[in-house]
């Protein structure tokens, strides 16, 4: 037990350091060159003319890699604090009270514990909407994908002021929309905030 | 520092011992110049280039020796320069209190709102980018958390015994600083520093990455950057020793300073110990 949380630290101080752009180069060299798997660059197959269904499918599928690369840089820090967050509920009062009364122990951990756990999880997720939407920049040059990050960059670099704040404006509603969001979800986890 | 001892700290010491030692010694551990073809094109890695070369001809072992010297003085120079504005702000602000501390503590609020990486590609862009320039961007861009937490270190401490009963026999904001803050502050300030060098490492990798970067320096950043513009790059085996080393050159010196913040942890605040 012991040791496997040394290994779990461990290997959670090494993914947490490795740069998002070569993590990124990493995952395009084994999964699309290599395997195949995915798509090189761009965000969709261009000059094709596809069925609705067909063209969502097709930005699924350019989108999956850049997507997955940005989550797994993230995913790290939530496994830390969930961690945490589980060691410190599972010792708690209610937990012994629950118990008593008789409730199994797979509902005591997810139902009760977990969804305690949760909540700075939920916070933290809310805060890394903003850091994200700057690491796009990398991501997306990375990857050659046309979004947001990647418009960015350009706009900077071609002196493109209106664009720029128009990015920026839709950058800022984004971070406040997630906020937003994660606040209604702390709601929903916790209803003692709710009032 | 028996908690020095600890083998995720003892990683740490010996790997920014190793960036250090590249840093100082590059030209004399390095095969080659950095800067000049001393090879065939894409050299698969032999005796002669024992990382390969890349589309210039270039030694990449050199380029990484060297580039340990660039991430290093970035990483040192930023993080010295917000320790030095964050310090005095961070100790004015605790010992002076009132209006000095309002006044610095919402400048810091506005500042952390700021989005770094933005503004630095921004800054940049427009700029130029310099070693110096992003240094000091770099710098500028991490007073803030640094003075926040030295702040409240020094709220903390000013109310202490040994603070009181020197201000209780006249004791000035210079002196108080020098003789009592500073050595309290020592641990916690060596944290912060190697925190801010590991980020400043990353941005400046970030940054050169993206081609924001002196187009003639060797950095890492820049040479993954060179090497993911090259056509095909992903089709050849280049990439192998182009950018796989240059990646784990970067990730290593983050890691290293990490990896001491954390060693560096226990001695700040034995207790940490004991609950893990």
């Amino acid at each position: 037990m012991l040791l496997g949380a040394y290994l779990v630290t461990v290997f959670a101080l090494v993914t947490l350091n490795f740069s998002v752009f070569f993590l990124g180069s990493i995952a395009l060299f084994v999964f699309a060159v290599r395997l195949g798997w995915f798509p090189l660059s761009g965000s969709s197959t261009p000059f094709t003319s596809l069925t609705p269904l067909a063209r969502a499918g097709d930005v699924l599928h350019h989108l999956a890699l850049p997507a997955t690369v940005l989550a797994a840089h993230f995913a790290t820090s939530h496994f830390l604090l969930m961690r945490a967050g589980m060691v410190s509920e599972l010792g708690s009062d209610y937990l012994q009270a629950g118990r008593a009364k008789g409730l199994r122990d797979r509902v005591l951990k997810y139902r009760y514990a977990g969804r305690n756990a949760l909540l700075p999880v939920v916070s933290l997720m809310a805060i890394h909407v903003g850091t994200m939407v700057t690491l796009t920049i990398l991501v997306e040059t990375v990857f050659r994908y046309e979004g947001l990050g990647r418009l960015v960059f350009d706009a900077i670099r071609y002196r493109d002021y209106p664009t720029l704040q128009g990015c920026f404006l839709l950058l800022t509603l984004m971070v406040v929309t997630a906020n937003f969001l994660a606040d209604l979800a702390y709601r929903r986890l916790d209803p003692r905030v709710a009032t | 520092m028996s908690a020095l001892r600890s083998p995720l700290a003892l990683a740490g010491v010996g790997l920014v011992t190793l960036l250090v030692v590249a840093a100082v010694l590059a030209p004399v551990i390095a095969p080659y110049a950095p800067d000049v073809p001393s090879g065939p094109s894409y050299a698969s890695p032999s005796l002669d280039h024992p990382v390969g070369t890349n589309n210039l001809g270039q030694d990449m072992l050199s380029r990484l020796i060297w580039g340990a010297r660039a991430s290093l003085t970035v990483a040192v120079g930023a993080a010295t320069l917000a320790l030095a504005i964050g310090g005095v702000v961070g100790m004015a602000a605790g010992l002076v209190g009132g209006v000095v501390d309002t006044v610095a503590m919402r400048v810091v609020d506005i500042l952390l709102a700021v989005p770094r990486l933005p503004l630095l590609v921004l800054v940049a862009a427009l700029a130029g980018a310099g070693v110096l320039t992003v240094t000091v961007l770099i710098g500028l861009m991490f007073w803030p958390p640094m003075a926040r937490i030295i702040r409240s270190r020094t709220l903390s401490l000013r109310g202490r015994g040994f603070v009181e009963s020197a201000r209780g026999f006249g004791a000035g904001l210079p002196y108080l600083i020098r003789r009592h803050l500073l050595s309290a502050l020592g641990p916690l300030v060596a944290v912060e520093f190697v925190a801010v060098a590991s980020n400043a490492v990353l941005l400046e990798a970030s940054l050169a990455f993206l081609g924001l970067a002196d187009p003639t320096a060797v950095s890492w950043g820049l040479d993954i950057n060179r090497a993911l513009a090259e056509p095909g790059i992903y089709f050849t085996s280049a990439w192998l020793w182009w950018v796989l080393p240059t990646g784990f050159a970067i990730t290593l010196a983050i890691m290293g300073f990490t990896l001491l913040g954390v060693g560096l942890e226990p001695v700040l605040n034995p207790r940490w110990e004991r609950g893990s």
